[in-house]
């Protein structure tokens, strides 16, 4: 499948479960006895609240990826600050692989958190931020030292032009597409983590609905009726699934001149 | 031997040594300060120093009705499980996703592996539980049961490895066959074509020349995603592990358990990683020559 074709599924999937999601607000299914078996109105039965369990599913959707959607925006830009200020400074720091850090600094920043004030969105949204902005920060530092690196940019340098001037002609059209698959994996990265540390009970918590603490709720019942912590967990991978899809079709292609280039 | 001890102080302590102090500082000041914010007190300067070597001499709270002992004994272990599994899926998954031929079955098993790095360890564990409803009853369904019974004990500590163990598995593959695919350059193969390699062969030396140069860093970054884990999924199978004890000191509001537990794990996770990067010194052929 080709890159565009990647980039179409993949955001048109993120698409219709945004469109879905943000609908079933407005269209709350009748309630039913708890833990009922699916039938006709409720597709998929319902919760142990006899809340229609697709649509509090939906409904936990939007607060999760509203959570996870503000920390990669908030990522995007105090991390992008970041990283395109620190891109010219000589030190340099090996972070590795920034997800693993990502990851390991939001569940420790959402522990301290959740000792110092009760857990709740406004935790988990800082602890978020700070690790999208760690990644986005790392990421956009080392893909703007890449590209500096690049002979073009190199040669209009040394051709006389001014470094801004260089930087918005030669530089910018090459990482707006960086930053658009940037913005994507780090959006399904985020999600799964609000999920996991709302589960844990470290982010939202009951009466917000939210994905992570739906599948938590669901513990106690999980042999009775999995679909109860089964539907909010594959709504989230879907979700995930999606982004990655969209993120591989921006990745950019073999390099010219090599025999996957020629094969492409 | 010099290598060795050269290698490790001029990589390695430095960085652990930022790691173990700054944690032990940061986590002091906040072990002092909680109690104070909780208060309205004054900071005092006793009060961060009985904060510092409450930190150092590992004091739990008093309530704490499991010691660190008996925490670690559940959890090391199933650290070194969950890495076992990570590796023994992980690096055959990786090698096979590399692969150039047959490049169908090389796409199934980079899909499979990045697959599998994208599930949530809880998630994963919770659908082996699932599983072991259905159709392994006989392993125990949370809990631990001690190591006087070995054969209890691993049994209690199978399921929360996989669940650790799998995602770690696609994330070591993913790795695995980027650095792989990396080393794919055609200059590199065409030297090693002109020397009588079919381009298969010559792949295959290649992956295997990355894997033993890289697989020690790449375990160390496994390691320590296990052993951060352990906080979430410890707890979906009632494990009274360290994870359980950082988790339900946070959720608790008790700082001391939260300090002294993520301590702990720094103290895990930061000597361990130093340890499995020293193992490259015995894979890569080259790690002596400089």
């Amino acid at each position: 499948m080709s890159g565009r074709a990647l980039v179409i599924v993949g955001l048109a999937g993120f698409a219709t479960i945004l469109f879905v999601a943000i609908a079933s607000l407005f269209v709350a299914g009748p309630a039913g006895v708890p833990l009922a078996l699916p039938d006709a109105v409720h597709l998929f039965g319902t919760d142990g609240s006899g809340r229609d369990l697709l649509g509090a599913s939906l409904m936990g959707t939007v607060t999760t990826l509203a959570i996870a959607g503000l920390a990669t925006l908030a990522g995007l830009l105090l991390g992008g600050t970041l990283g395109l200020a620190t891109a010219r400074a000589p030190l340099s720091i090996r972070a590795g692989p920034h997800a693993l850090w990502q990851g390991v600094g939001a569940v420790v920043i959402a522990l301290v958190l959740t000792v110092v004030v009760a857990p709740g969105i406004g935790n988990l949204l800082i602890a978020l931020s700070v690790a999208a902005s760690l990644g986005c920060g790392l990421a956009i530092r080392d893909e703007m030292r890449r590209l500096r690196r690049l002979p073009f940019y190199e040669a209009a340098r040394a051709a006389g032009m001014a470094e801004l001037p260089a930087l918005q002609r030669h530089l910018l059209p090459r990482l707006l597409p960086f930053l658009a698959r940037l913005g994507l994996t780090q959006l399904a990265l985020l999600t799964l983590l609000e999920v996991t540390l709302s589960f844990a009970g470290l982010g939202v918590s009951a009466p917000v609905l939210s994905l992570g603490g739906m599948i938590s709720g669901a513990q106690s019942v999980l042999v009775l009726r999995p679909a109860v912590a089964l539907v909010p967990a594959g709504l989230a991978l879907l979700i995930v699934l999606s982004l990655h899809v969209a993120a591989a079709g921006l990745r950019p292609g073999p390099p010219a001149g090599s025999p996957r280039h020629a094969a492409a | 031997m010099p290598v060795l001890i050269r290698r490790l102080a001029r990589d390695l302590l430095p960085g652990l040594a930022v790691l173990l102090v700054g944690s032990w500082l940061l986590l002091t000041l906040m072990l002092a300060l909680l109690p104070q914010m909780f208060t309205g007190g004054a900071i005092e300067f006793g009060g961060l120093v009985d904060a510092a070597t409450r930190l150092l001499r590992f004091s739990l709270p008093e309530d704490e009705t499991v010691g660190l002992g008996a925490r670690l004994a559940v959890s090391l272990p199933l650290i070194g499980l969950a890495l076992a599994v990570a590796l023994a899926l992980g690096v055959p998954l990786g090698l096979a996703a590399a692969a150039h031929r047959p490049r169908g079955l090389a796409q199934l098993f980079e899909a499979l592996s990045l697959a599998l790095a994208l599930l949530p360890a809880f998630l994963v564990g919770i659908v082996l539980l699932l599983a072991r409803a259905r159709w392994l009853p006989e392993l125990p369904v949370g809990g631990f049961i001690p190591w006087e019974q070995p054969g209890g004990a691993f049994a209690s500590l199978l399921l929360p490895a996989l669940a650790l163990g799998l995602p770690n598995a696609g994330w070591v593959a993913t790795r695995l066959r980027a650095e792989i695919q990396l080393s794919y350059a055609p200059a590199t193969i065409e030297a090693l074509r002109a020397v009588g390699l079919a381009g298969n062969e010559a792949r295959r030396r290649l992956g295997r020349l990355v894997l033993r140069r890289r697989i020690a860093d790449i375990a160390a970054g496994s390691f320590a995603a296990i052993a951060i884990g352990l906080v979430i999924v410890e707890n979906v199978f009632y494990l009274p592990g360290l994870g359980r004890l950082v988790l339900g000191s946070a959720t608790g509001a008790a700082p001391e358990g939260l300090a002294v537990g993520l301590f702990v794990l720094v103290l895990i996770i930061g000597p361990g990683m130093a340890g499995i990067r020293l193992m490259r010194l015995g894979l890569d052929p080259d790690a002596g020559v400089t």
